[in-house]
């Protein structure tokens, strides 16, 4: 096993641990962490499968943009100082079982294909070629994800703000 | 190299966590981070398969999953919020009304 192949299943494994620990843990702080270490992982694969602009992306949105969002999000919905942040779970065995079952068959299917080997020449850079491909090919579907972008943008701060909003309980009749 | 067919096997792994996760975390925050969890799985697979094929549109797909992941996660933690506001709770059981 050559170096680079011990290094992509560490990162695989640290993927995968982070996952197991977001599904075990019931702290929702330490479960945004958890799901911190995965996206870094993930993003490290992308590297190693020859995806250097797409693991930069993924760095930059997930890890810079998602989590610190999420990490906002625990915060502003869980008020209580000084107590722990739970998320318990319901439905444990039946969740745990239809997720294995689907694992089962997915596994399955996966090893019953006969996969075409992977090239193993190494990439140059992709970013000048998806740079082209954004700016020709896919013109149309880049512009509308960024008109798409500013009207989520603008929805989400108009959803989120805090003017007019009524209590439970404390609405009038 | 790393064979295909491992990749797709992270993948999969990682969605079927997500999947447990949904189905069973009650705070909606943690169900989110679910989401997050699938949709990076299936990235994987695009970038798995893009490798397998030497193409970069697998790549170019899973740029735009990305952006999408991105405004999904911001107008579900404004509703979450919002939700939050008035309820109180972001317990998904204890959120059982749809008036005011």
């Amino acid at each position: 096993m050559s170096v680079t192949q011990a290094l992509f299943y560490a990162f695989a494994a640290l993927t995968l641990g982070g996952g197991l620990f977001l599904l075990i843990t019931k702290n929702v702080l330490y479960a945004a962490y958890g799901l911190m270490a995965t996206l870094l992982g993930m993003a490290a694969l992308y590297v190693f499968l020859g995806a250097d602009f797409v693991g930069a992306t993924q760095i930059l949105v997930y890890v810079g943009g998602v989590v610190v969002l999420v990490l906002f999000g625990v915060m502003l919905t869980n008020r209580l100082s000084g107590q722990k942040i739970l998320s318990l779970s319901h439905n444990r065995l039946a969740g745990y079982g239809l997720a294995t079952l689907f694992l089962a068959g997915l596994g399955y299917a996966i090893h019953s294909m006969n996969w075409a080997e992977a090239s193993t020449t190494p990439t140059e850079g992709t970013v000048k070629p998806i740079g082209k491909a954004l700016m020709t090919d896919y013109l149309l579907a880049f512009e509308l994800v960024g008109i798409l972008l500013l009207i989520v943008l603008v929805g989400a701060a108009y959803v989120a703000r805090l003017s007019g909003i009524k209590e439970k309980g404390h609405t009038t009749e | 190299m790393v064979p295909t067919s491992h990749v797709l096997f992270l993948g999969a792994a990682l969605f079927c966590l997500g999947l447990a996760i949904i189905l069973t975390k009650k705070n909606t925050i943690v169900v989110l981070m679910g989401v997050e969890l699938m949709l990076n799985a299936a990235n994987l697979n695009f970038i798995a398969f893009a490798r397998m094929h030497e193409s970069l549109e697998g790549q170019i797909m899973s740029l735009f999953v990305i952006v999408l992941a991105a405004a999904e996660a911001a107008v579900g933690l404004a509703l979450v919020l919002r939700v939050y506001q008035y309820f109180k709770t972001a317990d998904i059981d204890r959120i059982n009304s749809v008036r005011e």
